[in-house]
């Protein structure tokens, strides 16, 4: 059985960031293709297939990198749209946050999120966190039925 | 009608009392009188009838005399004439003697015995004055001893003799009863009197002193209405007054009594109000609680609460009412100073509504966007680095590692300001709290990571509080983590930990024997951020005692500390014992 290699959708509005993240998933060799978007609106346009991403494959990402903090649409009302959405409510989100707010933890685990990391500021740490969380979900989990 | 029935009860009493005084009086002093009067009648009617028989014999003698001095002197006519008469006198004086004796019979026979003797003798005297010859003088006498009179008249005096020492007898029993009953009489009376005489000065005593008890209760009532400090006052449907205390026209500035009441006080110029006290007055109808702001005495402006409620005078038909006023001025003052604090401090809470929700929001953003450029130095410097040591450039990548630090350091700094900010933000949660325990776990804790260290504990035994159990558990992470860090130089550390107890807290204390500090800066021990060491001496922000003096301030306590430099330091911190404030 041939498997099929998903896209990681990225959504982070820190370019830096993103280029970091990007860097250390590449490093980490994990081969599936990485779609960067910028806030929760292009998020759900790339996820919905709408506006510059109608033309994009049928499929859903083996998971959503999310900042919380962004302009527009934030993370956890990006993470509310995809639990609400039958289409994507099954997609693995993980939240990639610059801080461990007690109220962003409790509105991002009621909603339903798989993991909540917060993004190490020594950059050796940093790389390993993305790394391991690139392994596990887009290598290592196998995605839920319907998915 | 209790009353009434009674008043009458003893009226009777004391009228029957009053007839029996007279009347048994009267009717014992008739009765004894009666007696006395009948047993004298007896006496005197003895002594009649002795008088009588003497009389008798007298005149019977009288005659014998006659008779005899008519036989010596025939002629002389004065004899026969004293015969004939004591000779007529005879009859009725038997007569009246039989008369006298009629109560007794033994005594009527012995006078009809001494009648008929009187009567032979009387022949036979008759014959003698006649002159018959066949009868001489020693045949008279003879004769005449054939009817003894002596005998006779002696038995009867002698019966009466006994019957005027009975009857004497009698009477003098009786005056003797009479005396005594008399006696027994006046003092019956007296006895009577006197309990008459008791029983209405009881009487009387009893009414004086319920009068005087009435003016006393009437004196008090009047003293109370005096002495109140509310003005009281009786008004009439024409707002006169009828009466008013001392308050009342100390409080309106008036002299009493009050001439043309009402209607002429300023303060009571209020047409709603007059017309309510003339309702109260006319149509009896109670007013409660009028609220209302009076010129009184002075100048002053008071705010007042005036109650009238109808009233029945007990002298008098007229329509009245009772009129109080109660000064409500400071307590509405008061009122109004806690309503403006109100204003102020809901502007003030308002204010820090709106300060603290800033603040979240600033650390919110701080805690998102400060540390997102530190991540992104430290990361591009790393690579930098990695890039720079492949050109082996030793210097460069020194100052790439300086970079690095530094922002690490300030990743650091960030976080503990941001815990230090939300040790205030969330609400206590009370709980019992046993404090040797929650010291055993985060000694355990802390000391697993200097097991290197030789480390002297004594811990005193530690009670239970009531406080938030994870609060209080970064306070003992503080304290200790702070004595174990402050005496890493000395060979043995020796930390004792405690407890003082006082009625009205108590107050924890951590000691350790290592670096101390100076007095002078105690101030500075507890500020945020504030170090008493250099950072090459020993690690820290500077932001653990700032946490503690926060959470135990939130528990309503206090923190204090105490040091020399070298000499180890103690860090007390108080907790009420009464439920803390949250």
């Amino acid at each position: 059985m041939i498997r099929e290699i998903r896209t990681i959708l990225l959504v982070e509005d820190s370019l830096p960031d993103a280029e970091m993240t990007i860097d250390a998933l590449r490093e980490g060799h994990i081969a599936n293709s990485i779609v960067h978007v910028e806030d929760g609106v292009e998020a759900l346009d790339y996820l919905h297939r709408k506006g510059a991403y109608s033309e994009r494959q049928e499929g859903n990402p083996a998971v959503v990198l999310l900042d919380i903090k962004m302009p527009r649409m934030d993370g956890i009302e990006v993470l509310r749209e995809i639990r609400g959405n039958e289409a994507t409510r099954r997609i693995p989100v993980v939240i990639l946050s610059s801080s461990r707010e007690e109220r962003d933890l409790a509105a991002t685990w009621d909603l339903g999120v798989n993991a909540y990391v917060v993004k190490p500021v020594d950059a050796r740490q940093f790389f390993d966190a993305v790394q391991t969380l690139g392994q596990f979900w887009a290598v290592m989990n196998e995605a839920r039925p319907g998915n | 009608m209790k009353h009434f029935f009674e008043a009458n009860m003893r009226f009777a009493g004391l009228l029957l009392c009053l007839v029996v005084i007279v009347v048994a009086g009267y009717v014992v002093r008739q009765k004894v009188s009666d007696d006395t009067v009948d047993a004298l009648g007896w006496v005197n009617h003895t002594l009649e009838v002795r008088a009588s028989l003497h009389e008798l014999r007298a005149n019977v003698s009288q005659m014998h005399a006659a008779a005899y001095g008519a036989r010596l002197n025939p002629s002389d006519s004065a004899i026969r004439q004293k015969y004939e008469e004591s000779r007529a006198a005879y009859p009725p004086l038997m007569d009246a003697l039989r008369d006298l004796t009629r109560d007794s019979s033994d005594q009527q026979e012995r006078i009809a015995i001494l009648r008929d003797r009187i009567g032979e003798r009387v022949v036979l005297l008759d014959r003698s004055m006649r002159g018959d010859a066949s009868l001489d003088v020693g045949e008279l006498t003879s004769s005449l001893a054939r009817f003894p009179v002596k005998e006779i008249t002696d038995a009867i005096d002698a019966r009466e003799q006994h019957l005027l020492d009975v009857r004497q007898e009698i009477a003098a029993n009786r005056v003797r009863v009479a005396a005594w009953a008399t006696l027994a009489t006046a003092l019956a009376q007296i006895v009577l009197l006197g309990a008459v005489i008791w029983a209405s000065e009881r009487q009387l005593k009893r009414r004086v002193e319920a009068e005087s008890e009435t003016r006393r209760a009437v004196g008090r009532a009047r003293l109370i209405v005096e002495t109140v400090r509310e003005p009281i006052a009786v008004i009439t449907s024409d707002l006169e007054v009828l009466q008013a205390n001392q308050a009342f026209a100390d409080f309106y500035g008036v002299t009493r009594p009050i001439t043309g009441g009402l209607n002429v006080m300023p303060a009571w110029g209020d047409p709603v109000l007059r017309q309510r006290l003339k309702d109260v007055v006319t149509m009896r109808r109670e007013m409660w609680d009028y609220e209302v702001e009076q010129e009184a005495g002075g100048e002053t402006r008071r705010h007042v609460v005036v109650n009238a409620r109808p009233m029945t005078l007990p002298d008098s038909s007229d329509a009245t009412a009772l009129l109080t006023v109660s000064d409500m001025t400071v307590r509405k003052r008061a009122e109004e100073q806690v309503l403006e604090l109100n204003r102020q401090l809901s502007g003030k809470i308002a204010l820090v509504t709106v300060v603290n929700r800033e603040l979240e929001a600033f650390s919110y953003s701080v805690s998102h966007d400060l540390r997102a450029p530190l991540r992104h130095i430290a990361g591009f410097s790393d690579k930098l680095r990695s890039d720079l040591a492949q050109q082996g450039n030793d210097k460069m990548q020194h100052y790439c590692e300086v970079i690095s630090d530094s922002a690490r350091r300030m990743s650091t700094l960030i976080e503990d300001l941001l815990s230090y900010s939300r040790l205030g933000r969330h609400a206590l949660r009370l709980q019992a709290v046993d404090m040797q325990s929650l010291i055993d776990e985060t000694r355990s804790t802390l000391t697993s990571a200097v097991e290197d260290r030789r480390i002297t504990w004594r811990v005193a035994p530690l009670p239970v509080v009531i406080a938030d159990a994870s609060l209080l558990r970064l306070v003992w992470q503080n304290l200790l983590d702070n004595a174990i860090k402050y005496s890493a130089g000395k060979d043995e550390a020796v930390i004792e930990v405690g407890v003082d107890e006082n009625p009205a807290e108590r107050i924890f204390w951590v000691r350790d024997n290592g670096a101390g500090f100076d007095m002078k800066y105690v101030d500075k021990l507890f500020g945020v951020f504030q170090r008493l060491h250099k950072a090459s001496a020993f690690a820290g922000t500077g932001i653990g005692l700032a946490s503690v003096r926060r959470i135990v301030a939130r528990h309503g306590g206090r923190t204090w500390a105490e040091g020399a430099t070298g000499n180890g330091a103690t860090i007390y911190f108080s907790l009420p014992r009464h439920d803390p404030i949250s």
